[in-house]
């Protein structure tokens, strides 16, 4: 029989499709993943992003065979985002945030996973990053993660609201604010006791701001309403409207739900309040 | 006076006023910075009023002057960023990058689209329907402001 499939089946399929779809916004993929200075297909990877290390190149995540991971299995994608491996065994450089996707659930990953099988293969190559040796040397990733990566699950915390653990989720796992708002030390790791305290050499030489609960220095000023409006269409308190790089991930923010927006707002009111240093 | 004498003067007037304008120039862009940054500031008080009318703190009548404020001032924005006034604000917290001169076409467009965007939220304000002005404010806000801001606008 042709059709052997019941149709429930291709229902079930279609909203794991839908929800991939979805988180795939909400992790933002597109951003990194796309060359849009250069008019690039979207996933096919190719855009600079400049650090103190050197420059990364994103890579092809369209189902192309040859030049994306159109060969990759479910599982080898979800080793990639939990651990930072590539489905060659090699390691990942934290350029791509898997120190975030970690904890991306079991669940969420495979849903993105189906979302990605259905985006169009573009045949684009990689482009190696420009790092000096030895840190171009993948093998050495392992020690980098020995001493900075725990991979796990996001656990909810219990006696919370649902909306602040679904905030908590979403900023630590899918949204992944810390791997620019939080500041890296020397080798390049996320400094967890600063979480969110913002860092002058974001990707890009960007200043990134502080959005911990810190009223002069950070976004302790602003209630649930203010952060939903920024999240929603770029708006500050004072009615300025946000450029740069954060405009570029308002632009999935949006996309988000009333209710997720809210709830990434809800946990942000409850990051601990750090101060920034004025620099002159 | 002799065509000699008269030639001495005029160089002289010359050079006078060129350096004067050479100063002038240097003054006129910490000016430009400053009306510049005014601007701004207006823009979002503007917003603010039309906003605090959304939320049934203000009346529509108020609203309707803001509106039209901010079709004035989108349309005077070219006329604050002439060559060589690029700079940080006198906040300190930004600054106009070099894109504006070098793709002076593009920000014309995006000049042009917060203008467009100005004049449809100044119309749905006066019809006093909140839906329609709410989305209106966010177009402009996110699209207008937000459209040029993230291509020519750094933050510091």
């Amino acid at each position: 029989m042709l059709f052997s499939a019941a149709p429930a089946a291709f229902a079930a399929d279609r909203a794991v499709v839908a929800r991939g779809a979805y988180l795939t916004n909400a992790a933002d993929c597109v951003t990194c993943h796309t060359d849009v200075a250069h008019r690039g297909k979207p996933y096919a990877g190719g855009r600079a992003i400049a650090t103190p290390f050197g420059t990364f190149y994103s890579p092809n995540i369209t189902p192309d065979p040859k030049t994306g991971i159109g060969r990759w299995t479910e599982a080898q994608f979800l080793h990639a985002l939990h651990d930072g491996i590539r489905a060659d065994g090699a390691n990942l450089f934290p350029a791509m945030p898997y120190p975030s996707f970690t904890k991306i659930t079991d669940g969420d990953a495979r849903a993105i996973w189906a979302y990605m099988q259905t985006l169009p293969a573009v045949r684009q190559p990689n482009r190696p990053p420009e790092l000096p040796f030895p840190l171009s040397w993948r093998p050495l990733q392992t020690i980098w993660k020995w001493l900075f990566f725990a991979p796990g699950r996001f656990r909810s915390t219990p006696g919370r609201s649902a909306a602040w653990n679904r905030g908590a989720y979403l900023v630590l796992a899918l949204a992944h604010c810390g791997e620019c708002h939080t500041p890296r030390n020397f080798l390049g790791a996320m400094q967890q006791s600063r979480f969110l305290a913002g860092t002058r050499h974001g990707p890009n030489g960007d200043k990134v701001p502080n959005i911990t609960s810190d009223p002069k220095s950070g976004i302790g000023s602003w209630n649930v309403s203010d952060i939903v409006a920024l999240l929603t269409d770029g708006q500050t308190p004072g009615f300025d409207f946000i450029g740069g790089t954060m405009a570029e991930v308002v632009n999935s923010t949006s996309r988000l739900t009333e209710a997720d927006r809210r709830a990434i707002a809800v946990y942000l009111k409850t990051v601990p309040p750090l101060a920034t240093a004025e620099r002159k | 006076m002799k065509a000699s004498r008269l030639m001495a003067v005029v160089g002289l007037a010359g050079a006078v006023i060129g350096s004067g304008g050479a100063v002038a120039h240097a003054q006129g862009s910490a000016a430009v910075l400053q009306q510049r940054a005014a601007l701004m500031k207006q823009q979002a008080a503007d917003l603010g009023v039309i906003h605090a009318y959304l939320t049934g703190k203000a009346p529509q009548a108020k609203a309707v002057v803001a509106a039209a404020g901010l079709t004035n001032t989108t349309r005077k924005i070219p006329d604050l960023f002439p060559k060589g006034s690029g700079g940080t604000s006198p906040d300190g917290k930004f600054a106009a990058k070099p894109l504006i001169w070098s793709d002076w076409q593009g920000f014309l467009a995006a000049q042009g689209n917060a203008v467009q965007k100005a004049f449809a939220l100044s119309a749905a304000v006066k019809t006093g329907d909140k839906k329609k002005i709410g989305a209106a404010f966010a177009d402009l806000g996110k699209n207008g402001c937000g459209g040029c801001h993230s291509k020519f606008r750094e933050q510091k």
